[in-house]
């Protein structure tokens, strides 16, 4: 795909403009992504509310009924459903690993084999989450494998 | 695993082990038993017993994600039942083995576990090698990233 960058005057207002045959799901993710990009994700810490960084988010995750955001440290509760989330973010670096966690891929620092066919992503701060077997096509996809 | 995945690895599975069983026969009747008269019943048997063998992968099925003491109980549990299955069927419906010779006895036992542990390995190697290009990836991804972080902070 070719990508081409005009400077304009300050004068004018900045826009991206997509030039496309269709609008292909490979586009779709492109604008997801770019729309996700610098919009803050709504994190509640008690009666706190903390505004959070997509990246510097390393995993969502469903507990009854509940969704739960982990940072490096914290953890805060996301008003969101994971379906919703998926949408959202599904296009850039989060990639759902189980029926109830979406990972961030970036927070990765490696992955190995688990049992039952299952892998175990290990994060940077040493947490470890399972990768169920159905959802490690998608990885392998999301990483052009 | 949920039931629909365990009857789609059952069915999966069926497939391996017939053709599994009946590689492992033709080749056994080619070496041993050379001037053997195979009879339609005796393809009819492999091919239930694929259904015999591969059903155990039922104890897997549950509604939540197993955890990883689950899995191990399941796996016990799962060789158990395999090794009731072949043994008893080899007996009652086949007729594989008639009487009770211990070394026969014995040898089904262990084969059981025995090819058990080889499929284990196998999956477990492949798993690896999987693991292994996404770790690749992964480091590209980080290197990659570390550069443009680099870029953008000589850019400010």
């Amino acid at each position: 795909m070719k990508i081409s960058i005009e400077e304009i005057g300050r004068e004018e207002n900045e826009e991206i403009l997509i030039r496309c045959h269709a609008l292909s799901e490979e586009i779709l993710q492109m604008i997801n992504r770019l729309k996700s990009g610098d919009e803050m994700v709504i994190g509640y810490e008690g009666s706190k509310i903390h505004r959070i960084h997509p990246k510097d988010i390393y995993y969502f995750e469903a507990v009854d009924n509940k969704v739960f955001l982990y940072c490096k440290s914290q953890v805060y509760e996301s008003k969101q459903k994971l379906y919703e989330i998926e949408q959202m973010y599904g296009g850039g670096h989060f990639l759902r690993t189980s029926k109830s966690v979406i990972m961030n891929i970036k927070k990765i620092k490696y992955v190995s084999p688990a049992y039952s066919g299952r892998f175990e992503a290990c994060f940077d701060n040493g947490e470890k989450q399972v990768i169920s077997r159905q959802y490690v096509s998608a990885l392998k996809k999301k990483l052009m494998i | 695993m949920s039931f629909r995945d365990a009857v789609k690895r059952i069915i999966q599975n069926y497939f391996i082990i017939v053709t599994g069983v009946l590689f492992c026969e033709a080749l056994f009747y080619a070496i041993f038993i050379t001037d053997l008269d195979l009879s339609v019943t005796e393809l009819w048997h492999v091919l239930i017993a694929g259904v015999f063998y591969s059903l155990p992968e039922l104890v897997f099925c549950s509604q939540k994600e197993l955890s990883k003491k689950q899995w191990r109980r399941r796996t016990v549990l799962h060789v158990l039942l395999l090794e009731v299955v072949v043994i008893g069927s080899a007996h009652v419906p086949f007729q594989w083995l008639v009487g009770f010779n211990v070394r026969e006895h014995v040898f089904m036992a262990l084969t059981v576990p025995a090819v058990y542990a080889v499929v284990t390995l196998t999956g477990w190697m492949r798993d690896q090698l999987y693991a292994d290009q996404i770790n690749q990836k992964l480091t590209m991804m980080q290197a990659e990233d570390e550069g443009a972080d680099r870029a953008a902070g000589s850019n400010r």
